[in-house]
């Protein structure tokens, strides 16, 4: 049987060319926490299935930085590394590749360039290459924002998701905006909408409070797999002790 | 010293850093005149059967890695794609040839709602004698990233399953020649202890 995937999400930001890792909310009020590679680790012995690195400042100088991050973390850590933030061309996406990336996440490039993702995807893999999709509810509809969740974009979640699908996305990144860092519960209704109309997993974020959430958003939302930070940058939770309490509601995890 | 397959193709970076954390000594293979500092090979691969295939006959290294394998006796481990190579031909490029050393074909999951599998996915061992998987508990779980799994003619080779829509071989082992459909270089401790197992053959 094929597990459910627990994600811990590693916000990083480049502060006097050191890289922090950050939490805040709904995408504001960042906070610099701890250090990257070292909890990467952390998790890594903890047993995180994968693990997500978003460089949410994206500038030039941030992307360098997590391109050798990346090569630490790799080195160390030996289960699935996604990145993402800024990564604008099949060239960004090769460098970290080739520094020990496992997979890339688009977001901004993908809506402004929706070809990145069939380049990526016929160069290195459909596995590698992970679309991330923010979505924010406008007058009742599920939209697309780009720029770190700032730029509305005239497209709606579920048609989206589906188009990128078609590109050749090997994975859907879905975080509601509305629910991010506010540790009230992922947006169930849309991750199970956008989830059944896929045929590629779906990774589901933002929101994350409780064990309960990530019970509820992988029965009731059909997530393949949960991206937290918080959570478990707060040392709130363990890694083991979400999993144990997945395990005792019959979801199958890894040990 | 083990070599590693460098076709141009996948990403390698992941199976050497794993190498390194078991202090297991390396060489790159990407001629022909590079077979002989090896003494086992490791072959990894992501990607498409028929790109897989056109980058291995194209540097001339399709040939001198079966001579290696059937003649030389090296042992061998096919990664993922590494794995499918081996057989005949693939669902996945039809057209193409593989490497041929197993009687077989690739098929791809059609009964799944979600392709490829992405994911850890627990071990069935079967009753056959394993020596790639000394020490792997019976139900361990490994990380796959597969569309396609391979269909042996001759069972007697795997060591282990696993099930996704369908049961489908994860281990195969066959003299010198050893296969898995995860990928043991991103399976955590477990997946080293198999690198390492593969390290002392």
């Amino acid at each position: 049987m094929l597990k459910k995937r627990i994600i811990p999400c590693l916000d990083c930001i480049t502060i006097n060319k050191e890289i922090k890792v950050v939490k805040g909310r709904n995408f504001r009020n960042l906070r610099p926490i701890n250090n990257p590679v070292k909890l990467a680790e952390k998790y890594y012995l903890q047993g995180a299935d994968e693990l997500c690195f978003l460089d949410i400042g994206a500038t030039v100088e941030s992307r360098k930085t997590m391109v050798s991050m990346i090569k630490k973390v790799s080195k160390k850590v030996f289960i699935p590394l996604t990145v993402g933030g800024g990564i604008k061309t099949l060239e960004d996406a090769e460098k970290l590749f080739k520094n020990g990336a496992d997979k890339v996440a688009i977001n901004t490039a993908a809506i402004e360039n929706p070809a990145l993702i069939a380049e990526i995807s016929n160069q290195f893999g459909k596995q590698a290459c992970v679309v991330a999709i923010d979505s924010k509810k406008v007058n009742g509809l599920n939209k697309v924002f780009s720029m770190a969740g700032t730029k509305e974009i005239e497209l709606l979640t579920e048609n989206w998701a589906k188009q990128v699908e078609r590109l050749g996305a090997g994975e859907i990144l879905l975080t509601s905006i509305d629910q991010d860092g506010t540790k009230q519960g992922y947006d169930i209704e849309l991750t199970r909408k956008i989830s059944e109309n896929s045929r590629i997993p779906i990774i589901a974020s933002g929101g994350c409070g409780s064990l309960q959430d990530m019970a509820e958003i992988i029965q009731k939302g059909k997530a393949d797999a949960v991206l937290a930070a918080s959570i478990f940058h707060y040392d709130n939770y363990s890694i083991k002790e979400v999993k144990k309490y997945l395990k005792s509601k019959n979801i199958d995890v890894r040990f | 010293m083990i070599g590693i397959m460098d076709y141009g193709i996948g990403n390698i970076q992941s199976v050497k850093n794993a190498l390194e954390k078991i202090n297991v000594s390396f060489v790159l293979i990407s001629r022909k005149a590079d077979f002989s500092k090896a003494d086992s090979i490791i072959l990894p691969g992501v990607g498409s059967f028929g790109s897989a295939m056109q980058a291995l006959n194209k540097k001339s290294l399709a040939n001198p890695l079966k001579e290696s394998v059937l003649s030389d006796k090296k042992p061998f481990l096919g990664i993922c794609l590494g794995m499918q190579l081996l057989f005949e031909s693939s669902e996945e490029n039809p057209d193409v040839k593989g490497l041929n050393i197993f009687e077989g074909i690739v098929k791809k999951f059609t009964k799944a709602k979600r392709v490829p599998q992405i994911g850890w996915n627990s071990l069935q061992k079967t009753n056959l004698e394993s020596r790639l998987l000394k020490g792997i508990p019976q139900k361990g779980d490994f990380y796959y990233i597969n569309s396609y799994f391979v269909v042996p003619k001759n069972n007697n080779m795997v060591t282990a399953y696993s099930k996704y829509s369908e049961k489908f071989p994860a281990v195969l082992e066959f003299g010198n020649i050893f296969a898995t459909q995860f990928h043991p270089e991103k399976s955590g401790n477990i997946g080293l202890k198999i690198l390492e197992n593969f390290s002392r053959f």
